[in-house]
């Protein structure tokens, strides 16, 4: 074992110096990699008879009739999700060690253990209501056929690499070397099918076959009422600049699927993507594709112009809006709400940012703000349409984790991160020093920089600024897969960043002042207003005669806190509209405060509720804040003529962050230079009010 | 008795002679078996390193025991690999000692073919952990392709399921409505209660004296986590205690019970206790369990088979896995 360390790191040093770049391709390969490889196919697997079929018949065969819970609540119910999983058919996900299979990612979502690579068990506080597996489509399943050495595929010289790459006894962090080597078989991959070594159709078969088995175990798992699972793969594009352009797309029903997931191998123009859901839909498959990390774009995800750099026309956005309704607003590899730089007036702008773009574990690369964050989009959705352009920015948001290791990390006090073998331990995540040795170690690594913080070295690089984060929530009649998509599809959702914080947010005219006082309002609000994710047509009341507030649309929003975490600070309205001048503005509204204090409406702020955290043990104090925050809200600034857009942000008050439970398990003061707490949250959907 | 001259033949007697003490010689001095050296210090401290990043706590010394016992397997399934000369004819070791050598930039105008035997002359088959791994793999294959595993029977399976039905058993099932109170209605609690009480009022319109709650009113056929999600676990506890306490199941109000949210006066419409499992809810897990287990001895038995083969130094007996295997399995092994 030692001795193949020492020439695992003898080998990656002859890379890093003698070799120089042996490994790396020249600007023909490269260019040669990014046309599509594959031919685009729209074959459709009709599983109503065969597999599905036979799953259907032991599904029912199970005496299954007393647990099935025949409850539809009209007023729907709050169900939590993660619509952002890897398992090991991901190439990336298997080079991290990722041991767990979709089976085994949909066990981990209902509440049952498994193994992380590294051989401690991960488990979730609370089972999870619905769960999709979305390993990336190009190459799935190929790294784990390359490193059998029993197979065929694992012949090829460019498989060598990943040969026995999660082998037991190569599990530790020495493996590390080993696995970072091992991200580079896509590529080689790739290049071997270019150089026509390799025949595209003997990795689609792999592909197939991964993705058979991945939708069956979304099938195996469906308990409609119970537990919901989706048949989804991730689209992983990413622009020239290494921008991510990535999507997950989710299928309505796992009756009728592509065979081939339509991945970066068959084009990296996500409108090909579209194109290609069309016609599938055309066909009676609907699916969704979810964009994430637009954070790390670099710019590229939110753009004015499409892929051939054209303005966007309402072709373009009909096109892009019908086939992506959600956005995923918040994930380990950070929040994509907005950022500093872009909503100045906005203090709690900063949650959860990753500055870097793109994926890779090469030098990591700013990501410039401009054109990557939501709340930015939703102003550029609001232009458009006052250009005359259908909004393609009209999206509801979502939050998921994108584990790599099939276990959904949310929660702040057992983190471990995405990385699988690579974010292991506190030391991995940098949020406990290193030993010299291992630091020096590290520091010869590309893209995992030492961080020299108060006398102590700790790992830098990327890995310190991921976030356990997030979870995606819809209000739902049932738990079943028509009813969830439904929700989605409504785009009625919310996103948390890990606490399960229930938000519900309406809008209409002439709601009751007490509506969230009675009884009954929610099903008042669904009667006569429209929830989160909808248009609220402008008032049909008129006249000189009526005052101008009573023209205004109301606002219901009501939060309830997780039972499991902290109480509630402050209720905020977001609102994004369009001037005259065809000038966008935002505005971040405190509309609730904790305590039944009034709002200052001087500044629009809660005054500080001395909410704390003992950074000693992370404890704090369960009677400063509240367990539900709800009002109803009319803007005092409405102005009937002007397209605008309001969504809903609820905040917990402070709580520990990841790293500073690490440290305080781990004995070690918390390192100085990372946040030491954070207030999770949850964002609403918008909801649009159409002008007059 | 013409046969018993022709026996009196000096190169039979040599023959009969020579064949008695070839026997008797490997009776009396057997040849040597091939030693399994124990593990270095150095790779059992490693070892412990391993266990004790994965685990985030120090072994025991049965768990010490345990993984050299396992390690020494692998040494020893190495060293079949080798006696079997399955390094001379598997494509992966023939790439990975080419790759070593290329390496080594010993490949200056060789093919493939001499730098194979190069790598086999300066052993570096030996030392290199893809090999090794690969080697075992097959060696593993062998063992159980000799030792090849039937379906589980129906009387496995339904032993199976009587030993798991703890395990496997179906949590209880409550359906309850309620009337919310918020913190701020708390003290009106007593009086509303009473007012149902004597007024015999039914679920809904007794909601209509409390406060709204977010999620709703209706919960149905919820286990005690989907409902500690909803309400926190001390609402669940409460519940529990209160059901317990009460002599009937179903049809009846209890509380007030409290939750992180407020007071909850609570209508139990159905409860459902925890239930043993059938059969035909868990056949499939049950068999694909048994079918992983049984490969799984199959392949501890021929390992403890060829254990015998070789003598295996350093190795705890007690630690093995063999001591693992009950008497009936042992006999399987044979």
């Amino acid at each position: 074992m030692m001795q193949r360390n020492l020439l695992s790191v003898c080998t990656l040093l002859g890379l890093l110096t003698a070799c120089g770049g042996a490994n790396q391709l020249t600007q023909e390969q490269r260019a040669a990699i990014r046309q599509p490889l594959f031919a685009t196919e729209h074959t459709i697997i009709d599983r109503r008879s065969g597999v599905k079929a036979d799953l259907d018949d032991a599904v029912k065969s199970a005496e299954r009739g007393p647990d099935i819970n025949p409850h539809f609540n009209p007023e729907r119910n709050a169900y939590f999700g993660d619509l952002h999983v890897h398992t090991n058919y991901s190439f990336d996900a298997f080079a991290f060690g990722a041991l767990a299979t979709p089976y085994d990612a949909y066990r981990f979502a209902k509440g049952e253990a498994v193994k992380h690579p590294a051989g401690f068990n991960m488990q979730l506080r609370e089972s999870l209501d619905f769960y999709g597996v979305t390993d990336h489509g190009y190459f799935m399943g190929v790294d784990s056929i390359a490193a059998d050495t029993s197979t065929d595929f694992s012949k090829y010289p460019f498989a060598q690499i990943v040969h026995d790459l999660n082998a037991p006894d190569n599990m530790d962090r020495w493996s590390l070397l080993d696995r970072m080597r091992s991200f580079g078989l896509a590529r080689a991959i790739a290049l071997a099918i270019v150089e026509e070594v390799v025949d595209p159709e003997e990795t689609l078969t792999i592909t197939r076959s991964a993705w058979a088995d991945s939708i069956n175990a979304a099938d195996l798992h469906n308990d409609p009422g119970r537990f919901t699972t989706f048949v989804a793969y991730e689209y992983t594009s990413t622009a020239d600049d290494n921008g991510s352009l990535h999507r997950n797309v989710v299928f309505e029903s796992s009756d009728r699927v592509p065979e081939v997931p339509f991945s970066r191998m068959h084009s990296l123009n996500v409108e090909d993507l579209w194109d290609w859901m069309d016609t599938l839909r055309e066909a009676g498959v609907e699916s969704m594709a979810i964009p994430h990390n637009s954070n790390k774009s670099n710019g590229q995800m939110f753009q004015l112009v499409d892929w051939a750099g054209d303005p966007i026309d309402d072709e373009y956005a009909v096109q892009r809006i019908r086939n992506e309704p959600l956005v995923e607003i918040t994930q380990i590899k950070g929040t994509s709400e907005t950022h500093p730089a872009l909503s100045t007036r906005d203090e709690w702008a900063d949650f959860e940012l990753v500055s870097t773009r793109g994926v890779g574990m090469g030098k990591p690369v700013a990501s410039q703000p401009d054109g990557s964050y939501v709340r930015q989009a939703l102003r550029r959705g609001l232009e458009m349409e006052a250009q005359g352009i259908t909004n393609p920015y009209a999206f509801g948001v979502i939050g998921s984790s994108d584990t790599h290791t099939g276990a959904s990390q949310i929660d702040e006090s057992n983190f471990s991160s995405k990385l699988g073998v690579l974010s292991a331990d506190a030391q991995l995540r940098g949020s406990v020093p290193l030993g010299f040795v291992e630091s020096i170690f590290v520091g010869i690594i590309p893209g995992q920089g030492v961080a020299e913080v108060d006398g102590e070295r700790f790992l830098g690089g990327q890995q310190n600024e991921f976030g356990a984060s997030g979870l995606a929530a819809v209000w739902a009649e049932e738990n079943t897969r028509e009813a969830i998509y439904a929700a989605l599809r409504r785009k009625e959702t919310f996103a948390t960043s890990g606490p399960r914080i229930r938000l519900r947010f309406f809008a209409g005219y002439g709601f009751p002042d007490d509506l969230l006082e009675m009884v009954d309002g929610v099903a008042t609000a669904y009667a006569t207003g429209v929830t989160m994710g909808a248009d609220l047509a402008p008032n049909k009341i008129d006249g000189a005669s009526v005052p101008p507030q009573s023209r205004a649309p109301q606002f219901a929003i009501w939060a309830q806190a997780d039972a499991s975490s902290a109480l509630l600070q402050r209720l905020q309205i977001i609102k994004g509209w369009i001037d005259a001048a065809g000038e966008t503005h935002e505005d971040v509204i405190d509309v609730a405060c904790a305590g039944g204090v009034p709002v200052n409406p001087a500044n629009n702020r809660c005054p500080d509720n001395g909410a704390t955290v003992n950074l000693s043990d992370c404890s704090f104090s369960a009677k400063t804040g509240d367990a539900e925050l709800r009002t109803v809200w009319t803007d005092p600034n409405f102005d009937a003529s002007e397209r605008a857009f309001y969504y809903a942000r609820i905040l917990e008050n402070p709580t520990c962050r990841w790293n500073t439970w690490d440290a305080i398990k781990a004995g070690t003061v918390p390192r100085s230079d990372l946040a030491a707490t954070l207030q999770e949250r949850a964002w609403s959907s918008p909801i649009h009010v159409l002008p007059r | 008795m013409s046969w018993i001259v022709s026996l009196n033949k000096p190169w039979l007697h040599f023959i009969v002679l020579g064949a008695v003490l070839f026997y008797l010689q490997s009776v009396f001095f057997p040849e040597p078996k091939t030693v399994i050296w124990p593990l270095s210090e150095a790779r059992v401290n490693r070892l412990q390193e391993q266990w004790l990043t994965s685990t985030g706590r120090n072994p025991t010394p049965t768990q010490v025991g345990k993984f050299i016992a396992a390690e020494l397997d692998r040494d020893m399934l190495f060293q079949r690999a080798l006696e079997l000369e399955f390094h001379l004819y598997d494509t992966i070791v023939y790439q990975q000692l080419i790759r070593n050598m290329k390496f080594l930039q010993m490949a200056v105008n060789k093919t493939d073919t001499e730098l194979f035997d190069q790598a086999l002359e300066m052993r570096l088959h030996l030392d290199d952990e893809v090999v090794k791994r690969r080697l075992i793999q097959l060696v593993e294959g062998q063992l159980l392709a000799d030792n090849p595993t039937t379906k589980p029977s129906a009387d496995k399976v339904a032993a199976a399921f009587t030993n798991r039905k703890e395990e496997l058993r179906r949590p209880p099932l409550y359906t309850i409505e309620h009337v919310f109170f918020n913190r701020e209605r708390e003290p009106e609690v007593a009086a509303i209660i009473a007012t149902i009480t004597e007024q015999k009022l039914d679920v809904r319109s007794a909601r209509q004296l409390g406060s709204p709650f977010l999620q709703g009113y209706q919960f149905t056929r919820k286990t005690p986590d989907q409902l500690a999600q909803n309400f926190g676990n001390g609402f669940v506890f409460s519940l529990k205690q209160a059901l317990n306490a009460s002599q009937v199941n179903s049809q009846q109000w209890l509380g007030p019970l409290p939750s992180v949210y407020g007071l909850h006066y609570v209508w139990v419409a159905e409860y459902q206790p925890e239930r043993d499992v059938l059969l035909r809810e868990v056949e499939q897990q049950l068999r694909h369990d048994l079918e992983y287990a049984a490969k799984n001895q199959a392949l501890r038995c021929a390992i403890a088979v060829l254990r015998k083969e070789y003598d295996v130094r350093g190795q705890d007996q007690n630690a093995s896995d063999l001591k693992d295997l009950d008497e009936k399995d042992r006999e399987g092994c044979q």
